[in-house]
């Protein structure tokens, strides 16, 4: 009886189950989140590193030497600045019209040593 | 989880089949206890091949409660190859299958096709041994009886 039941069984193997087709691809899984999050990571380190790097040397200045900074950037707010062709042009058609005109925008854009309490007067007695 | 689809996937959807309408329809349930399995939304437990019998026989149970006012058209789809004993017997394999009462057809299906042993087989029904080793001989003998003209 085992035997024949054995032979049963063999036979009903040959039967062999027909293939389902194959599993979709999951779009959820496709993705190895950890390595995203960890890509994200050292993307926003770099943009970090690189925004330190290539900063403005105005800004730099700013961060090294905030009152000196802020004292610059008062009169550099309250001062027309002409743009280099501009001051290009200007020299180019009269010079001395040209000094007049820089020597009017120097007292603004430059730093100033003259005042009692300027940074840079300090600095420099030093 | 590709091993495990391709070594339990074609008896999966065979078991499916009688619980729900069409031969597609138990493919989406096994594909859907599989993506599961794939999203870890689930864990693969230390015996996966009862847990997958019983997460897909409770997919087929909920896509036949929900489809019951839908009217089944009947399946035309082979659930066999029929490369060793042609397509009548494949065919009459299938018919007999469908008429068996359920706890019996997993308990061949789980044996015969997908390896299981009984001590399985009991432990993916929630049965004792004896009560799926007895569930077992029924539907061989059954079979054997309804195969008999197909059998060399």
């Amino acid at each position: 009886m085992n035997e024949e039941n054995q032979k049963f069984e063999n036979f009903l193997r040959g039967f062999e189950p027909r293939l389902p087709r194959p599993l979709p691809v999951d779009s959820r899984s496709r993705y190895d989140w950890g390595r995203l999050v960890a890509a994200a990571m050292i993307l926003t380190a770099v943009s970090a590193s690189l925004s330190l790097v290539f900063r403005s040397p105005r800004a730099r200045f700013a961060d090294q030497h905030p009152a000196m900074a802020h004292e610059s950037s008062d009169t550099l707010i309250n001062t027309p600045m002409m743009s280099s062709p501009t001051l290009t042009r200007a020299a180019l058609a009269d010079r001395g019209e040209f000094d007049i005109e820089t020597n009017h925008i120097a007292p603004g854009t430059l730093p100033r040593f003259d005042r009692t309490d300027s940074s840079l007067r300090a600095l420099a007695k030093e | 989880m590709r091993r495990l689809y391709s070594q339990h996937g074609p008896a999966l959807v065979l078991y499916a089949c009688p619980f729900v309408a069409d031969r597609s329809t138990a493919e989406d349930v096994v594909h859907g206890v599989f993506l599961k399995l794939l999203r870890r939304e689930q864990i693969v437990p230390e015996a996966p091949a009862a847990y997958l019998y019983r997460a897909v026989r409770n997919a087929a149970l909920n896509v036949r409660r929900d489809r019951a006012r839908d009217v089944a058209l009947p399946d035309q789809d082979l659930w066999f190859t029929h490369r060793e004993h042609g397509p009548e017997a494949a065919s009459a394999l299938q018919e007999a299958l469908r008429e068996l009462p359920d706890e019996q057809r997993e308990a061949v299906v789980m044996r015969i096709w997908s390896g299981m042993t009984l001590e399985e087989v009991a432990e993916a029904t929630d049965v004792s041994i004896n009560t799926a080793g007895s569930r077992y001989r029924y539907a061989i003998a059954k079979l054997r009886e309804r195969l008999k003209p197909h059998q060399k």
